[in-house]
């Protein structure tokens, strides 16, 4: 009797584990969508987070955004939901603003004002086959009248991480981690100074609504910043008023576009070391052959014939750290003169091959008193112009 | 017809490496430099048990420079009592020192702001310095940004020449 008991006590058992589990379950995901609820960001510090559920909980004080109250997104009047489609359909159309866009807001009552702060805190892997580079920043919006709601999108690039640190009216704050590409220049290489730029519009909010304006006092880098391998040469911040070509009957509205730009250097010493030297390297070995007689015929060609060898194969790892371009960089235009000068130094030796034996004294002499200004002349001109 | 290389062509090698030796051995001397600059920010960052301050945070903008050059400087106890007999807004003179680091430029070190010596310590990550030249950007004589030039030009560095890295 005691055994057949615990034998079914033993059969009950899985069916009341199986019971237990579901409801720790159902408790689990209750709570999980409880504080999901109540935290849709929870991460950070604590005066952070208060920030952002203060922003997210706090009723408006105001329903119009015209007055300089809130312009929560339940008070917010979508401008799409009351443009009106005319007799033939089509676009809705708003008749009574300066603009007919469906998207424009003619009941806004004039654009919010909106100062663009910005900092920096960090540039990590900038590739230069690509003009990529990821970036960390803190972007400020601060207003004199409350903003419409605003998603902030870039044009350049796309974010991987965004926290939304405040979210009140006349003040938003966020930071980002993402990943953005800009245009070369490499006209000057190896002197070049690259733009690394982070383009940001508003998702669907046109001129009538906000006007952005670089912030000049609140826009930084950060403490310690530096991009390994550049010097930071020059900051610049910009809006202007983007036109999209049109998409639609009566696309007439403007958008206010923030361009960031960090400029930045390759490091001058560098560049000498790592392309200058080694050229000029390889055309004083092939100038020095010049001072060799034609006895030494070997120990001249020798000077001369190889460094082509390896100037060619230093141009072309040259050209393997960088993309192809439809110009010629300063680095090119220096090994161009380096060509010149290899090709220059072997015509002065095989014109002891043209010309009878009894000139070879003579060719050498002006080999070499030619053949030097004239190298220093090409190589002056490689590098500079 | 036979000869012999001439000198030339066994002295390039040697002109170059001793060129190349001569470049690299270089040693530059440490230049002292004096300036009057304005304090815009005084804050305690650490005080001990007593309440005593520990670390001491001064900003301070060079405005005898052309531009905006602001610096931030932290110095340990002494320098942070020393400190509290100045307040925002003086004008105080500083003692600085530019130097040659083995990274290949120069760099200043603030030795000592007005009577308060703050000799800087190694592994101090909190002062930092920011130089820079700003104008506005205009198109069709409308403002639309702002630039601001991080590498000191040749006016800034001719009034400030500790700037020049």
């Amino acid at each position: 009797m005691t055994e057949s008991s615990s034998l079914r006590k033993k059969r009950r058992m899985p069916a009341l584990m199986f019971f237990a589990l579901a409801a720790c379950v159902c408790l689990l995901v209750f709570l999980a969508r409880k504080v999901g609820a109540q935290e849709p960001a929870a991460r950070g510090k604590s005066d952070r987070l208060t920030l952002r559920m203060a922003a997210h909980v706090l009723p408006p004080a105001s329903a119009s955004p015209a007055d300089g109250g809130e312009a929560s997104p339940a008070a917010y009047e979508e401008p799409l939901e009351y443009a009106k489609v005319g007799p033939e359909g089509g676009v809705p159309v708003h008749r009574e603003g300066p603009f007919k866009s469906p998207f424009a807001h003619p009941k806004f009552g004039g654009p919010a004002v909106v100062k663009v702060g910005m900092l920096l805190t960090n540039v990590r892997n900038y590739d230069i086959q690509k003009g990529t580079f990821d970036a960390d920043f803190f972007l400020t919006f601060t207003s004199d009248k409350a903003m419409p709601p605003m998603e902030p999108i870039f044009t350049n690039g796309k974010v991987d991480h965004k926290e939304v640190m405040a979210d009140k009216p006349t003040f938003k704050m966020y930071r980002f981690l993402g990943n953005f590409s800009s245009p070369l220049d490499l006209h000057d290489y190896p002197f070049d100074t690259q733009e690394l730029a982070i383009e940001i519009e508003d998702d669907d909010n046109g001129t009538d609504q906000i006007k952005l304006v670089a912030d000049d006092h609140h826009t930084n880098l950060d403490v310690g910043f530096h991009v390994p391998g550049w010097n930071v040469a020059y900051t610049e911040a910009r809006v202007l008023n983007h036109y999209f070509p049109d998409r639609f009957e009566h696309d007439d509205m403007y958008y206010s576009r923030y361009i960031f730009k960090l400029g930045i250097a390759r490091f001058g010493t560098s560049a000498v070391f790592t392309v200058f030297v080694p050229a000029i390297v390889i055309v004083l070995i092939s100038l020095s052959g010049l001072w060799y007689p034609r006895d030494e015929l070997e120990v001249r060609a020798n000077a001369t014939t190889p460094m082509l060898a390896a100037a060619v194969l230093f141009h072309f790892a040259l050209m393997q750290s960088l993309p192809a371009t439809a110009y010629l960089t300063r680095a090119d235009k220096l090994m161009m003169a380096v060509y010149a000068i290899l090709a220059l130094h072997m015509l002065i030796t095989w014109l002891w091959f043209v010309f009878d034996e009894k000139h070879t004294l003579r060719i050498m002499r002006v080999g070499k008193w030619v053949g030097a200004p004239l190298t220093l002349a090409v190589l002056l001109a490689g590098m500079f112009l | 017809m036979t000869s012999k290389p001439t000198r030339w062509s066994s002295m390039f090698p040697m002109t170059l490496a001793s060129a190349l030796a001569l470049l690299t051995s270089c040693k530059k001397e440490a230049r002292w430099f004096d300036a009057q600059v304005e304090l815009t920010r005084v804050d305690v960052v650490r005080r001990d048990d007593k309440g005593r301050p520990m670390t001491k945070d001064v900003e301070f903008s060079y405005f005898t420079c052309p531009g905006h050059q602001l610096e931030v400087i932290r110095g340990g106890t002494e320098f942070a009592e020393c400190m509290d007999r100045y307040k925002v807004g003086d004008k105080v003179p500083v003692k600085i020192e530019s130097h040659w680091l083995k990274e290949g430029h120069w760099d200043w070190d603030v030795q000592a702001l007005g009577v308060c010596k703050r000799p800087p310590e190694e592994g101090d990550e909190a002062s930092f310095d920011t130089v820079q030249e700003c104008s506005d950007m205009t198109v069709y004589g409308a403002k639309v940004g702002f630039h601001c030039k991080r590498i000191p030009e040749k006016h800034l560095l001719q009034k400030c020449p500790w700037f020049g890295r």
